[in-house]
């Protein structure tokens, strides 16, 4: 059924392997670079170690399969699998989302901050001369407008 | 009565001058009217024509898109004690005339909101961009209760009620449906009245494709149904 080496192991599950010892060796360098700490290396090791271990017992699915009404537990991985994908990519929706209402309200008080008035720059053209006090207030305004980045 | 219209622009350098020119200062039992150009981010010489026209001009140093132009004019008209706010797209689709038609019932009072529904008068309108919006009108119906002539219409005129009422949380186009939806919510007076529409080969590849409108709806799924 499966293509088979190394007296009858499949091929897919040696690549798990190779997969999971790679991650779990991940999860050993972060720890040395104090990215994870000693439970959650523990974690990590108990869930790549399982994973392991699963993929040599067989039949090991076929429980799940049955507490969903499945025939096969390979359908039963691929229907959480699916489901864990969608309920993945939702929360990062919901994520983006919530982040770029969080940039727009930023953007919207910086603008608001820096409101270039229409009737300042109507007097501004005119050669009139101003009032002390207004034109204390117009250089305040114009020292307070942020230069635009291009 | 203090008045805001509101024009947001997005690299509009080609039209923004001649939109600004077209739109009339006075109006009757109005005292001031205030012209806020809100460049969303703009690269072009949008910036340096609003200046020169010497209107209001607020600068978002991002692209957030329309809705979150149009939620920084409502802040704006919130801010400063406008008693009315209008809409007014800047790709020169809507005519200057027609601007007091959709402030007159906010003005006496008539309504708290008003759209200026293009397809009520739709000649000249593209079959195509007909059977987009009507789509989406259909679709806003169904997901907010409002029956709308024109859901994307971007000739809207607002009372100082529903500008203190409606909270916007979209950033792009499906802004457009989500006024309908806070209309629903916050109980505000609709009225439509119509408008004549300029198709130019300029306004059509600047506004909405039908294609976008997939986009507009799943998004707008998301605001009705799973967002606060």
């Amino acid at each position: 059924m499966y293509q088979t080496i190394f007296d009858g192991v499949a091929l897919i599950k040696i690549i798990f392997t190779i997969f999971a010892l790679f991650a779990w060796s991940r999860a050993i360098i972060r720890f040395y670079s104090k990215d994870l700490n000693i439970k959650e290396l523990f974690f990590w090791s108990f869930v790549w170690a399982l994973m392991i271990v699963l993929v040599y017992i067989p039949g090991k699915t076929n429980f799940v399969a049955k507490i969903l009404g499945m025939e096969r537990g390979n359908d039963a991985m691929f229907f959480l699998a699916i489901a864990g994908l969608f309920y993945a990519s939702y929360r990062l929706y919901v994520k983006t989302n919530t982040q770029e209402k969080e940039i727009t309200k930023l953007v919207r008080a910086l603008a608001l901050k820096n409101v270039a008035r229409g009737k300042i720059l109507a007097k501004k053209r005119q050669p009139v001369i101003m009032a002390k006090s207004i034109a204390k207030r117009i250089t305040i305004r114009r020292g307070k407008r942020k230069p635009r980045i291009k | 009565m203090k008045i805001a219209i509101i024009v947001p622009a997005y690299n509009e350098e080609k039209t923004l001058g001649h939109v600004l020119k077209s739109i009339p200062r006075r109006f009757p039992d109005v005292e001031k009217v205030e012209i806020v150009v809100i460049s969303d981010g703009s690269f072009d010489k949008t910036v340096e024509i609003a200046k020169k026209a010497g209107i209001t001009l607020i600068e978002h140093d991002l692209n957030r898109g329309l809705g979150g132009a149009l939620g920084t004019g409502f802040e704006y008209a919130k801010k400063n004690g406008f008693d009315a706010l209008l809409t007014f797209d800047a790709d020169g689709q809507h005519h200057g005339e027609d601007i007091w038609p959709v402030l007159r019932p906010i003005v006496y009072k008539k309504a708290e909101v008003v759209i200026g529904s293009r397809l009520k008068n739709s000649i000249g309108m593209p079959w195509y961009r007909r059977v987009g919006i009507w789509g989406l009108n259909l679709f806003t119906y169904f997901f907010f209760w409002t029956w709308t002539s024109d859901s994307q219409s971007g000739l809207r005129a607002f009372s100082r009620r529903a500008i203190e009422e409606i909270n916007l949380q979209s950033n792009r186009m499906e802004v457009s449906s989500e006024f309908f939806y806070e209309i629903n919510k916050k109980n505000l007076k609709l009225k439509e009245v119509p408008i004549k529409s300029i198709y130019t080969d300029y306004s059509l590849a600047k506004g909405q494709k039908n294609i976008n409108g997939f986009v507009i709806i799943a998004r707008l799924i998301f605001r009705r149904f799973f967002s606060k």
